[in-house]
């Protein structure tokens, strides 16, 4: 945006973004529906069409705007996708859930590095970053495509709940790995793995307390019983929780998509925890976070497409698509089997792992990433950049809108 | 990590959006339990929030934050307001309504420009100036207000589309003058009204427009797409009536106002929402409808500017007194005399000379004024905040209380 444009100009280009987003996005949700695959895949396109196709919408990676939406609705996504997280399920997949987050994105990053190295020529440490860049899962797209296609409960839910936990050892990674490309540079100060993985832990703990208390808070505001204060404004409370526990946890140093997932499992778990919500409200606000969840759905996939950069990703097409290729029909493969079977206790089959292998769906936050890394300078950005839109590209065109097939292959879709 | 500049802008708003929930909240609360206006609650919490008191928030008017939620704001609770209009009502006052939001405008603004030459001793192109920017009543205010008090359906439903309509007077006078003001150009009266009737005609026709392809998109019996997409649906006719009426030069207001009004009255043109559907538009409409007004009341209070208002309070005060006790009712009896069909009873007339807050246009309007270098600009600013709290304060608290006296409260 022109910085010399008065604020009210702003304002209304920015309205008239939205409009143009909302209603493109209205349509393609109606289309999506009559051909029954998840709306996003939609999106995106008609994001494609808008941006670089049509040229009616610009919105930068790095404008405000943007980064409010990214943030806000990714968090909001996030939130709605731990409500519909069961405890139950949860004790049965927390193993594996632990695992694909922090050892499984290790191994994503790894492998990827290695193709990315031998296809890309790119330095050892560059394709380290690249593969952590791109190597945590995007809850905004799967809580969606979960959403849609109603597949067997625990793998669902295990699925959602990586990507909630994933993004925090992405980002974590990612920044360590440039830290230490910049120190060997000599223009950085030296990093330590123990530093790194510190930080980790804090960051997670951090966020999963102060996700867990606003939760809780939030489910002693609403509930029936002692004094349910906030009962008439039960949708607003959602977006008080979200955009409390997400500035909150940043705040005290850890990661906002984290408290608003855990956010999310508490408030809607609050059977568990003897509260009770009247069934008419809990149907009231469902419908407002749908709505609100989906006003938000369209505006990030659209802009996402909007934002896709083809002239760069022209430069890296055929290598671009090799290191996508072993990313997808590899990396995750391997990852999922490898986590997955030691894991005893769950019992994982051959079909749920197979289907977790084609579930790993990249999205806002290392097209985010990118564009931060961008900010501090990294080396070989633009490599980085044009590998991260084709996986975003290739891993929801493809994975996304072939999800209820797989499942259904499979015999993992819920009757 | 160093994050850049607009990251940290965007963590900057998601905070103050989290601080104004959490707050707008506990005012909402309040607000209830004694029984007046929320919006009442939330200009003071505002007030609270803002740099003169605790300082949490800091959003300048001039910002294009500020900018966006006002417009987009109010927009969207206008829409609702015009949603709540029953057109057989309205053909009962159409008269009354175009009298008071053309000719009543120009009456208030010429009573209260009087009143602002004496106490402040300005210029007469000055003084008017100051009249017609406070003279638009505020939907943002008028129609939360009849949401929660529930007034005779004919008064309720002429006060609040006088606000949406005498907004595009307002304006258009406020900018007409200006240019006199400023010695830049000369008043020309046939260019004021060619582009008053512009204005309206532009709004009411995109307004039109954009309503009646609404509710066949969510009501037709075979074509109804959106049918199940209805919170969406009046996101995009808000948004697209706005900014198409503005880019043909149209009142936005206007165009949303009928919007609604097309959109809630859908069953007279042969269109049909399922009930199901049509309770859950009301339940997310009213959820949005109260984060707006949070969020707009709020802000407004945050920008009080208690500096300039104490240089020139005792004056503005009076000027703001003869406003609403005199240049008001004047303006009501005048307007509503000029229309007998409506039938029009006394106790309806001295309710509705109660019903002038001044609200987010003026405030936004005094910004650009100052913007724009008008002349005493702080006399403007200054008289303009004193208006809103004043009549928002003591008019909307007391609005339920003067229903009741006068026997108007819907039973």
């Amino acid at each position: 945006m022109d910085p010399t444009l008065s604020p009210d100009v702003v304002a209304q280009q920015a309205l008239a973004s939205i409009g143009i987003i909302l209603g493109a996005g209205a349509l393609a949700a109606v289309l999506a529906k009559r051909i029954n695959i998840p709306d996003i895949v939609l999106y995106l396109l008609v994001g494609m069409l808008l941006g670089p196709g049509l040229g009616l919408l610009h919105i930068p990676t790095e404008s405000v705007m943007n980064q409010f939406i990214l943030t806000f609705g990714a968090a909001y996504i996030l939130f709605d996708g731990g409500a519909t997280l069961r405890f139950r399920v949860l004790k049965e997949i927390w193993v594996l859930l632990l695992v694909l987050a922090t050892v499984g994105v290790l191994v994503t990053c790894f492998i990827t590095a290695l193709a990315a190295e031998s296809l890309l020529g790119l330095p050892w440490m560059v394709a380290v970053l690249l593969g952590a860049t791109i190597a945590s899962t995007d809850p905004a797209t799967l809580v969606p495509v979960f959403k849609q296609v109603k597949v067997k409960e625990r793998v669902a839910q295990l699925v959602m709940s990586e990507s909630a936990m994933n993004d925090a050892t992405g980002a974590i990674l990612t920044f360590t790995v440039l830290a230490m490309i910049q120190a060997a540079a000599g223009s950085g100060a030296e990093v330590s793995v123990g530093h790194a993985v510190l930080e980790f832990g804090i960051e997670a703990g951090v966020g999963l307390f102060i996700g867990s208390a606003s939760g809780y808070l939030a489910a002693v505001l609403v509930a029936k019983g002692q004094t349910p204060l906030l009962k008439d404004f039960m949708p607003l409370v959602t977006l008080l929780v979200v955009a409390g526990s997400y500035s909150l946890a940043l705040y005290a140093g850890g990661s906002g998509f984290m408290a608003v997932f855990c956010a999310g499992v508490i408030l809607m778990n609050n059977e568990s925890f003897g509260f009770s919500v009247d069934a008419i409200d809990e149907e009231k606000l469902e419908h407002y976070v749908g709505n609100t969840a989906l006003a938000f759905r369209i505006l990030i996939f659209i802009l996402l497409g909007s934002q896709v950069d083809f002239a760069l990703i022209q430069q890296y097409l055929l290598p671009g698509i090799g290191v996508v290729a072993v990313f997808m029909f590899v990396a995750r493969p391997v990852t999922v089997f490898l986590c997955a079977l030691p894991d005893r206790n769950a019992r994982w089959t051959v079909k749920e792992m197979l289907f977790m292998s084609w579930t790993r769906e990249t999205g806002v936050i290392p097209a985010a990433l990118v564009g931060l890394l961008a900010g501090q300078g990294a080396p070989n950005i633009d490599v980085i950049g044009a590998v991260t839109f084709i996986a975003i590209l290739a891993t929801i065109l493809i994975q996304a809108s072939t999800t209820r097939w797989w499942a259904g292959k499979l015999d993992l879709l819920e009757r | 990590m160093q994050n850049p500049e607009s990251v940290q802008i965007a963590y900057q708003n998601l905070t103050d959006v989290g601080t104004m929930l959490v707050a707008g909240t506990l005012a909402a609360l309040a607000a209830k339990r004694l029984r007046i206006p929320d919006i009442v609650a939330f200009l003071l919490a505002g007030i609270l929030l803002g740099p003169f008191a605790t300082g949490l928030i800091t959003i300048p008017t001039d910002s294009a934050t500020n900018q966006f939620i006002l417009i987009f704001g109010a927009s969207y609770i206008l829409f609702d307001g015009g949603a709540a209009l029953r057109l057989p009502v309205l053909r009962q006052v159409w008269v009354s309504l175009l009298v008071l939001a053309t000719v009543g405008v120009m009456l208030t603004a010429l009573v209260t420009g009087y009143a602002a030459m004496l106490a402040f001793g300005l210029t007469l192109p000055v003084a008017l100036l100051l009249g017609c920017a406070i003279a638009p009543t505020d939907p943002a205010t008028l129609v939360p207000v009849f949401k929660q008090v529930k007034v005779r359906e004919k008064v309720a439903q002429t006060v609040m589309s006088e606000s949406a309509f005498n907004d595009a007077t307002g304006a258009i006078m406020t900018f007409a003058l200006l240019g006199i003001a400023m010695g830049t150009e000369s008043f020309s009266l046939r260019h004021s009204l060619i582009e008053l009737v512009r204005e309206a005609g532009m709004g009411l026709m995109v307004g039109a427009a954009v309503g009646y392809a609404a509710a066949f998109l969510v009501g037709h019996k075979e074509f109804a797409l959106l049918k199940h997409n209805l919170p969406i649906v009046t996101l995009i006719v808000v948004v697209t009536a706005f900014m198409l009426a503005v880019t043909v030069h149209g009142s936005g207001f206007m165009a949303v106002f009928v919007a609604g009004i097309m959109l809630g009255n859908n069953e007279l043109f042969g269109f049909a929402v399922d009930a199901i559907d049509e309770e859950r538009l009301h339940e997310y409409v009213n959820t949005t409808g109260l984060i707006f007004r949070m969020f707009i009341f709020i802000l407004l209070g945050s920008q009080v500017d208690f500096a300039l208002l104490q240089l020139h309070w005792l004056p503005a005060v009076g000027v703001v007194l003869v406003f609403m006790f005199v240049a008001r009712p004047i303006c009501v009896f005048a307007c509503t005399a000029l229309d007998p069909s409506a039938r029009w009873t006394f106790q309806e007339r001295l309710f509705m000379s109660w019903m002038r807050m001044t609200g987010v246009i003026p405030g936004a309007l005094a910004g650009l004024l100052a913007g724009m270098g008008a002349p005493h600009s702080d006399v403007i600013t200054s008289v303009t905040f004193v208006a809103i709290l004043m009549t928002i304060i003591l008019q909307a608290t007391t609005t339920r209380w003067l229903a009741a006296r006068l026997d108007l409260l819907e039973r």
